[in-house]
Formats: structure tokens, sequence, C-alpha cells
């Protein structure tokens, strides 16, 4: 086994395990909930119907991932990373999502806003004023740019 | 048509969008991270009160743009502003060191111009008799044609097949949540109906390209930073034309490696740019000047990486089969404009389409204007911190995914593709087979639905006519190809 720079010695610990587990993981329900999340009508019987090509491209996908973590099983892999880095990610992610749902109450600007600065802070911006200015700035140019200059009306 | 389609330019909203596009673009692919793909895709809402002909034209000069903004950055930190831009880098920022960037950058930006219009034309010549020839084509023969295209994406997009398999089936699978084609009845939508409509093309490539590289940046923002103090001065330099002229032949041999190869789904204008590297350095009279900064070295991978933009459009626009992740995008803006890239684009919007081409092709007069102005505001701009570009890139992705339907769901979309791309891409996952697949996936089951249902479940349909049979051929061709170029080389490494 050869290290690689950047990846990890240990096989089925990194990012692409990982990944790849996930897949695994649901591309099996998928394909274990067709019979109800694809209901096939009655003129749809001759050929394939709804439930062929899904079952056809889930079944080759388990099948793929399988393959891949067996195939790969002594290859070195990337670390999945620092769970600090891996929380300031969700942390805008999460960030965001929270700004999605208040943006139909406190509208696209004040929303985008939130978004910019906690993006902005979450790459180490520490000077709060001008993290502030800057997103505000930023989202009320957009924000009032789309709905007056392009007109899209934002929430 | 062709003069139709001239007289339609002559508007000075068609003036602008082209210049704001390409300054757009280069400033934009000067940034590392940051492509002509995320670049398309968080334009798009810009365009929806604009005409079709200027809206495509913006959306072209950013592609252009982006691709030769790509190369400032490679050139002068040594850090390609788009993968494509790589090669470049080797000769190019070996020339910067040397205290001739200006050389450098100009060299870069004639051969994009040349590899541009070369494509361009080829795109001009070739698209239409592409299309008129597909109007012929029957469930059965589009079957076939996207199969053809769905294996090169995965025998020859490069890197891992195996992963581009996957990528290309979970695009496949993201693709089949909606309505059913043929029966109208929902799947997987979990008793939602927002996801009877699917998932949209835009909110998810913008969630793919532009979210998920802020996820990757802030993921790696306590990485050391590119040391932007050590940019070396642009220094003024000239290009003679016979200096040009003493390139014409790798130039040209650059130009049809990128535009052929650009017609091919899925490779992207990376593979192309480093086959002309080698091609300019194997014909090269001093190859030992390779790598330590030869004109050669910096023009080859510029025109070549410059062309695959006609070439990508030819499948793109005459067939609706997208040559690479941008032309995907582009293909998406392309519907939004009510231009359905397809065998019936040319007959049904024909001014429309050849004023977009004859656009692209005129633009290379602003790109060599507008490449030869920014050159040094593009250093400022690789400058900006990612404190503040990334915020940026958030809100606008926000705004991008919103826009299309005026629908939150569709930012949700957006925010899990995103994270999803994040995932992906940490794992070394390729997004473009992803995207290739989401966009190929329905019209490949519609067409094999329909090819099967008229022939009563029998597979015979597909031997019953000769381009069907010849595009099985090619697959098959390709596929046993691939093999024995793979067997051939672990026969060769184990006896060396």
């Amino acid at each position: 086994m050869t290290s690689e720079p950047g990846r990890t010695r240990r096989p089925f610990t990194g990012a692409e395990s990982l990944t790849s587990g996930l897949l695994l993981v649901g591309a099996v329900v998928a394909l274990a909930q067709i019979g109800t999340q694809i209901e096939v009508v009655g003129f749809d019987e001759v050929g394939p119907t709804a439930r062929t090509v899904p079952r056809l491209a889930l079944g080759i996908l388990v099948f793929a991932v399988a393959s891949r973590l067996v195939l790969n099983r002594h290859r070195n892999e990337h670390p999945i990373g620092p769970l600090g880095d891996l929380s300031r990610v969700l942390a805008v992610a999460m960030a965001t999502l929270a700004a999605i749902l208040l943006m139909p109450s406190l509208g696209f600007v004040p929303g985008a806003a939130l978004v910019g600065i906690i993006t902005a802070v979450a790459f180490g911006e520490r000077r709060w004023v001008l993290a502030l200015i800057l997103n505000v700035g930023l989202a009320a140019l957009v924000g009032y740019g789309a709905r007056y200059g392009l007109k899209i009306p934002l929430p | 048509m062709l003069v139709d389609a001239f007289l339609a330019l002559l508007d000075l909203w068609v003036l602008v969008a082209a210049i704001a596009g390409i300054l757009a673009g280069v400033i934009i692919g000067a940034i590392p991270g940051l492509g002509p793909t995320m670049a398309i895709a968080l334009l798009i809402p810009v365009t929806f009160s604009m005409q079709p002909i200027p809206a495509m034209i913006l959306l072209l000069g950013v592609y252009q743009g982006a691709i030769f903004g790509g190369s400032i950055s490679a050139v002068l930190l040594n850090v390609p502003g788009t993968p494509s831009s790589a090669a470049t880098a080797i000769d190019g920022h070996a020339m910067a060191r040397k205290g001739e960037s200006g050389r450098a950058l100009r060299l870069a930006l004639y051969a994009s111009v040349f590899g541009n219009v070369f494509s361009c034309l080829v795109l001009m010549a070739m698209a239409e008799p592409l299309a008129r020839m597909a109007l012929d084509f029957g469930p059965a023969e589009m079957t076939t044609l996207m199969l053809f295209a769905l294996a090169v994406i995965v025998l020859f997009g490069g890197g891992s097949r195996l992963d581009a398999l996957i990528m290309l089936l979970v695009g496949i699978c993201a693709g089949i949540v909606g309505l059913d084609p043929i029966s109208g009845t929902p799947r997987f939508t979990y008793g939602n109906f927002a996801l009877e409509n699917g998932l949209r093309l835009i909110p998810v490539l913008v969630g793919l390209f532009a979210m998920s590289e802020v996820f990757v940046q802030l993921f790696e923002s306590r990485k050391p930073a590119v040391p932007t103090e050590q940019i070396p001065a642009i220094r003024p330099s000239r290009i003679r034309l016979v200096e040009l002229w003493r390139m014409r032949v790798i130039l040209l041999i650059s130009s049809v490696v990128g535009t052929f190869v650009g017609i091919l789904p899925g490779i992207g204008s990376t593979v192309p740019a480093f086959m002309s590297y080698n091609i300019a350095r194997s014909r090269s009279r001093v190859r030992e000047t390779f790598g330590s900064g030869a004109d050669e070295g910096v023009a080859a991978p510029e025109a070549a990486n410059n062309a695959v933009t006609g070439g990508a459009l030819v499948p793109t626009l005459a067939l609706g089969i997208p040559g690479d992740a941008v032309t995907a995008v582009i293909l998406g803006a392309f519907m939004l404009q009510g231009l359905a890239p397809g065998p019936f684009l040319f007959r049904d919007h024909g001014v429309e389409v050849y004023a977009i081409i004859e656009a692209l092709l005129l633009s290379s007069v602003p790109t060599v204007i507008i490449g030869l102005l920014v050159f040094r505001l593009a250093l400022h701009v690789i400058r900006i911190k990612p404190g503040h570009l990334f915020p940026a890139i958030s809100v606008l992705a926000i705004l991008g995914a919103f826009s299309v339907h005026n629908s939150l769901f569709d930012v949700w979309v957006m925010i899990g593709a995103g994270f999803v791309g994040f995932l992906f891409r940490r794992s070394g996952f390729p997004l473009p087979p992803l995207l290739i697949g989401l966009i190929l996936g329905l019209p490949f089951e519609q067409s094999l639905r329909q090819a099967l249902l008229t022939s009563g479940g029998s597979l015979k349909i597909f031997a019953a006519s000769t381009i069907s049979v010849g595009f099985l051929a090619l697959t098959l061709l390709c596929m046993a190809g691939t093999i024995a170029f793979q067997w051939r080389s672990k026969r060769s490494a184990s006896n060396a």
C-alpha cells in the first residue's frame, strides 16, 4: 500500500467509502421502494413500464457502487477531514436553509444578507462591521436589482 | 438565412451583451475555482428579461471569456483559473517567471481567438446538416444515439470509468423523479406536489457547480492561500504577426484537435489542451524549451481549449446532446429562452441560432480588445479575499435557483445539490457525467419506451434501421477498443 499526498492510509475510512456507502444505501432503499413509489397504469403494460428503466438504472447503480467498494478496498482514500471544517460547511448549509425558511416572512434582502454574513464569518472574516455593510449592500443590490431591473417577483 | 441573421445582430443591445459577457467571463475565469460553468449558471437570471439573441450572446460571451480568463491566473500564479488552463500554466508561468508574463498573456489571447474562430466556422458548417439528418430519426435511432453519447461520456471522459458510470447513473436516477414521460404517473415524489415537476436542471446545476464550490472552499479555507503578493509584474510587450504566422500549423492542428474532441460528448476542454501541448512539443525543433517558456507551449493548449467552445456546441445545438458541463448549462439557458436545442432548432429558429453563431464568431474582435485591456484589472480580481467573494456567490446562487420558476422549493433543491456536489467532489467523483445523465436520462427513457411500445416490446426494432445499427456498432466498437487498449497497456506495463 503506497501513501499518496493528501490521502489517508486506512481503506474504508475515507471520503470515497463514506460517499459510496451513502450512495449504496440510497440506491438499495430506492430499489426497494419502486413498488410503492411508482404506480403502473393499465395501458402501459405492453413493453417496458414506468418501473423498467428506474429498476434497471438503480440495479446497475447498486452493482457499480458495490463493485467500487470491493475493487478499491486496498486503495488509500482522501480523509473525511477535521470535524471543525465539516461543521463550518454544515453551519453555512443550515444557515442558508434557515434563511430560505424565513424568506417568505422576512423577504429576500434580509434573508440573503443573513446568508452572506454567515458565509463571510465562516470564511474567517472577523471585521464584523465590514462584513455587515458589504453583505447587506450586496443583498440589497442583488434583491432590488432583480426585483426592479429583471422583474423577478422575489419573496 | 445568414444575411437575415447578420441583420438581427445590428442592435446596440447585442453589442452591449457581447462586451458585458466577455468582460464578465474574462474576470470570473481569472479567479481560480470559478469556471465558466458557474459563471453562466449564476448569470442566467440576468437574461430572463432579455430577447433570446442578446441573452444567448451574453452567456456565450461569458463562456468564451472565461476559457481565456483561466489562462491569466495560470500564467501569473501557476494556478489554472479553469482546469483546461492547466496545460497553459506549464510554459505560461515559466515565461512569467522570466519577466515575460505580458508576452505569455498576449500569446494566449491571440491563440484563444484563433481557436475560437476556427471552431465557430466548423460549428456553422456542421450543425445544421447534422440537425437536418437527425430530423429523420425515430425513437429507435434517438435511443441508440443517446446510448452512444452516454457510453462515450463513461469511456472517454477521463478519470475512473467506474466513477463516471456511477455518476452517470446517479444523474439518470435523479432524472427519474417527477412524472413518468409516457404514462404521467408520479415517480419517487413521496406525495410532494412540487416534486412532480422533477429536479429542475438550473437549480441542480447551480447547486452542483456554484454552491458546492462555496462548500469546498469553506472546507479547505484553512489551507494556505495562493500567494497573490508574488504575482509577477506585467511588462509591456508585443507579438508580431510574423511570430503568429510561424505558429500557423500548430495553431491549426490544435484548433482541429480542440474542435473535434469538443464534438465528442463528455470529454471537455482539458484533454484536448494537453493533447495539443504534447503534439506541439513532439513537432517542435526545440523540444527542450518546452516547460521553460516556449511560445508554442502557451499557444497550442489555448487554441485547443478555446476551439472546444464551438465544437461542443455542435451536438448540443443539433442533437440536444451536451458536449460537457458548460454546454449542459448553455443547453438549459437555450431552453429557458424558448430555443429548445435538438433537430428542430435550426428549422424553427434558424435566424436566431445563426445570429448567435455569427456573434460568437464576430466577438473575437471585442475579445482581443477586452483581453488586452483587462490583464491588469485581473490582477486585482485575483486578490479578492474568499470572505468577500463566496458570500456573493451564495447570494447569487439563491437568486439563480429561485428565479427560474419563482419557487423557494428550487432553492431547497439547489442547497441539496450543493451539499451532494460537495460530497462527490471531496470523494473525487466527476460531476459532468451526473449532469449529462440528468439531462439525457429522461429523453433516453422516453425514446427507448416509445421504440419498444411501437414494436410491441421486440428489441428487433433497433436492428431495423441502418442508423440505429450504426450507432450500436459504434458503441460496441468504443467499448471493445477501450477494453483492448486497457489490456495492452496492462500487458506492456507488466512486461516492463
